[in-house]
This record gives structure tokens, C-alpha cells and sequence, in this order.
């Protein structure tokens, strides 16, 4: 298994704050990762680096070898945690959008997912609610055969039963080829699907495993283990 | 690319049809005055005109700010497309959406008009005239589209926040014109050699500026399209 993700020393400043002060991180090949850490940790500005809309500073991210750019936006799929897509869209511009832009979109398994997702193809983005436009981009997201999928906050603003369907889609639409890294405050809701969990705080990763291990280790949950390490 | 277009257009369609819609019925008011405003109601025309083309291209550039500064910005730098595809895709559809707008409005004008200016223009202009009439409205939208651009993204990349970026877009924009047009004077001034348009009118074009212009705009799309692949954060 070859490592997808390689981020060494990873730093991004802006003017008066350092977000990440030399992050460390691998994801192997077939791995999902929970990036877990509390608000203002660095979490969303590593994802960014990751999907190549923000540059670091110092240190080096890699993604199938290669410095994030127009090859790696090809082999990622990005789930910001913003509204990002047109108000005028209809669900099925979406889909069509997503399938002009990206060689790896499998239009047949977007609409399987809307189907589970009970969404209408037909209605407009600025009508959904923000748990159907989570759903939405969602099914976008995972309807690529990318490599690597980066998920911010899947689960953000979304009711309890929502997010086991997303946490299903998650699971279901997941393939040993790729690879997954997710960030999360839902802790409990999603630690079941991870592989490998990273807390980082302040910048800095401050303790990775595999999410096995750290359980019969510590004997404790995830969850708890979050807690403890961010209390 | 042309997918890029393709949605650009499609998500100015209601601004291009508004913009439209509102020349096509001013005109048709004017129309049904025109014989007590003889002289009137075509200069009014002629604003109705003028206006819509300054609205629409400020459209055109909200097309970029709304990339740089809105969530949009997601959608597009995270699809696999080099700097180059972007800022070419942007001017391809800027062009687009101003002709548009010029030719209903130019339509409007003849037919309010009863095509007496058409007329007497066409007689007068030699073909090669009217090809390069039609080659410098080209020019001149992308041209100055770059050049503003280039003066939003830096702002965007120097100045984080968005009321700031924007501010400074504008002032690094005031400074570069006043550079840009200084370098272009003195460029004319070392070189003076003219090149005669019409055959009959006296109206030159001179080479060394045309020259610097054209070095300018290269660089600036250039410039300007690194900066949207490499430096842009969101």
C-alpha cells in the first residue's frame, strides 16, 4: 500500500496568526482518516491545502506524488463545508456540471445516490435546506471515483437521521482504492468508520494511530479519547 | 473550457436577457416618439445604449470578484483547470455578453433610426475599416478586462479581506492606469512611426504603442493566470 496523502512540515501563516505549524501526516492507499481536532485547530486550512485552494506557507503536501495542482484536483474530491454550488443550478445542472468537469464522475451512481438521499433532480439548490444541500454535495462528492476524497463537516447542521444516511453513503460508496479523510466535532456519530483517527491542535498533529489500536490501547472510545486529549 | 463558458453564460443569462429586454422595450417607447422627439428620442437611444454596455460590463467583472471573493470560488479552483483555461474562459464569455448587448442595442438604434446612420456609415467605410472597427471592440474588452483582472487578483492575493482587497483592487488599478498610460505616451513619443487606417479620413494608429499594448496584455493574461492557479488562497 502506497501512501496517497504525504504532508511533511506542513506550515500556513497568515498575517498575525499561524494556522499549521509543521503538520505531519500519511494516508495510506485504502484508509479512511478522521482529522479531529477543536475549532481554530488547523483542520479546515489542512483540507484546503489538500484540494489546492490554499498554498502553504512552508513544508510540503503531496497527493499521489505530486504537489497539489490541476493533476491533483483531478484525483480529489472535495467536500468544503461552504454553499459552494450556482443558486440558479437545479439539482440535475449540478450533476451535469460535475459531469463535464470531471473524467472519473459516474452520472448512473449520482442519481442512485439522489434516489437514496431522497432528492428531487428536479428541484432548485436554493430551495433545499442546508441538511438536503449537505446531502446534495454529498452525492456529488462521493459520485467520483477519485482517489482521495476530503470531506469538511459532512455531517455539519445535519439532524440525527440524516447523518446515519450520510454515514451509509459514506460507507457504502467507498471503495479499497481510495482513500478518505474526514474532519468532524461529531466524534461519536462517526468514529465507527474510521480507520485511523489524527487529533491536531494548534497547528500540529498531536498524536495519529490506527483507530483500533488507540481503542484497545487506551480503552477507550475515540470520543473519549477527543476529549481527554482536548479537555 | 468551453465547459467554463458554457455555465458562465448560462449563470449570466438572466442579467443578459434583463439588460436586453430593458433596451429592446426603452427603444420600442422611444420608437412610438419618435416624431415629436426628432432629435431625442435617438440620442436617448444612444444612451439606453451606452448604458446597458456599462452595466454589462460590470457584470463581466463581477464574474471574477465573485470567484475570488464568494463560496463560488470552491466550485471553480477546485475543478482540474489550469490559470490559463479561467482567465481565457472569462474573456471569452465577457466578449460574448457584450456583443450581445452592443448588437441589440446597435439593432434597436437602426431600426428606431430607420437605418439612416447605418446607411451613411456604410457608404463612407471601406471593409478593411469595418473589420478593424470589429477587431478593436474585440481588443478593447479584453484587453482592459485583463488589465482589470490583474489589478483583482492582486488585490485579492495582497489584501485578504474582502472589503480591503477590494478597495485596494481599485487603487492599485488607479496607479497602474496612470503608469500604463504614461509608459504608452513616451513609448509613442520615442517612436513615431504611424500607420494609416482609412485611405480617405486621417485617422493613424501608432505602432509603438500598438506594440506595448499588446506586450502589456500578454504579460498581464500571463501574469494574471499563474496567479489564479498558484497564489489565490480562499
Amino acid at each position: 500500500m502506497y501512501n496517497v496523502l504525504e504532508a511533511e512540515n506542513l506550515c500556513k501563516s497568515y498575517l498575525n496568526k499561524r494556522a499549521l505549524r509543521g503538520a505531519n501526516l500519511t494516508i495510506q492507499q485504502g484508509r479512511i482518516l478522521g482529522l479531529l481536532g477543536p475549532n481554530g485547530s488547523g483542520k479546515t486550512t489542512f483540507l484546503k491545502i489538500a484540494a489546492g485552494i490554499l498554498h502553504p506557507s512552508s513544508g510540503k503536501l503531496l497527493i499521489d506524488g505530486q504537489e497539489p495542482g490541476v493533476y491533483t484536483k483531478s484525483i480529489v474530491s472535495y467536500l468544503p463545508d461552504t454553499e459552494y454550488l450556482f443558486k440558479w443550478m437545479k439539482i440535475k445542472d449540478a450533476v451535469q456540471y460535475f459531469k463535464d468537469f470531471y473524467s472519473d464522475f459516474d452520472e448512473k451512481k449520482a442519481f442512485a445516490l439522489l434516489e437514496f438521499m431522497k432528492l428531487d433532480a428536479n428541484s432548485s439548490v436554493k430551495s433545499l435546506s442546508k441538511g438536503m444541500k449537505e446531502k446534495l454535495k454529498l452525492t456529488l462528492v462521493l459520485s467520483r471515483k477519485a482517489k482521495l476524497y476530503i470531506l469538511d463537516e459532512p455531517l455539519g447542521g445535519v439532524d440525527p437521521t440524516a447523518r446515519e444516511k450520510i454515514l451509509d453513503a459514506i460507507i457504502n460508496n467507498f471503495s479499497e482504492n481510495s482513500s478518505m479523510i474526514i474532519t468532524t466535532h461529531l466524534v461519536n456519530d462517526i468514529e465507527r468508520i474510521f480507520d485511523e483517527v489524527a487529533f491536531i491542535s494548534d497547528g500540529e498533529i498531536v498524536l495519529q494511530g490506527n483507530a483500533e489500536e488507540l481503542r484497545l490501547n487506551k480503552n477507550k472510545s475515540i470520543d473519549e479519547l477527543y476529549r481527554e486529549v482536548f479537555q | 473550457m468551453f465547459h467554463l463558458i458554457k455555465y458562465e453564460l448560462r449563470g449570466k443569462l438572466l442579467t443578459i436577457l434583463g439588460i436586453c429586454l430593458t433596451v429592446i422595450i426603452g427603444n420600442l417607447f422611444l420608437m412610438t416618439k419618435v416624431d415629436s422627439w426628432q432629435i431625442g428620442a435617438p440620442v436617448l437611444s444612444g444612451f439606453l445604449g451606452g448604458g446597458a454596455l456599462v452595466v454589462i460590463c460590470i457584470a463581466s467583472l463581477t464574474l471574477m470578484s465573485d470567484y475570488l471573493y464568494d463560496d463560488q470560488g470552491y466550485l471553480l479552483f477546485t475543478l482540474p483547470q489550469s490559470g490559463v483555461s479561467i482567465m481565457a474562459s472569462r474573456l471569452i464569455t465577457a466578449v460574448i455578453q457584450i456583443s450581445i448587448v452592443l448588437i441589440v442595442s446597435v439593432s434597436m438604434f437602426c431600426l428606431l433610426d430607420q437605418g439612416r446612420l447605418l446607411n451613411a456609415i456604410l457608404q463612407q467605410v471601406e471593409i478593411r475599416e469595418l473589420l478593424y472597427f470589429i477587431l478593436m471592440h474585440l481588443w478593447t474588452i479584453v484587453s482592459t478586462l485583463t488589465f482589470m483582472y490583474f489589478c483583482m487578483v492582486v488585490g485579492r492575493i495582497a489584501l485578504k479581506g474582502k472589503k480591503v482587497g477590494k478597495i485596494g483592487s481599485f487603487i492599485i488599478f488607479f496607479l497602474l492606469s496612470i503608469a500604463r498610460t504614461g509608459l504608452s505616451v513616451a513609448i509613442a513619443n520615442l517612436f513615431p512611426q504611424m500607420v494609416q487606417i482609412h485611405s480617405v479620413t486621417t485617422m493613424t494608429m501608432n505602432v509603438g504603442s500598438m506594440i506595448f499594448d499588446i506586450v502589456t496584455f500578454g504579460i498581464l493574461f500571463m501574469a494574471t493566470s499563474y496567479l489564479l492557479e498558484h497564489k489565490v488562497d480562499l
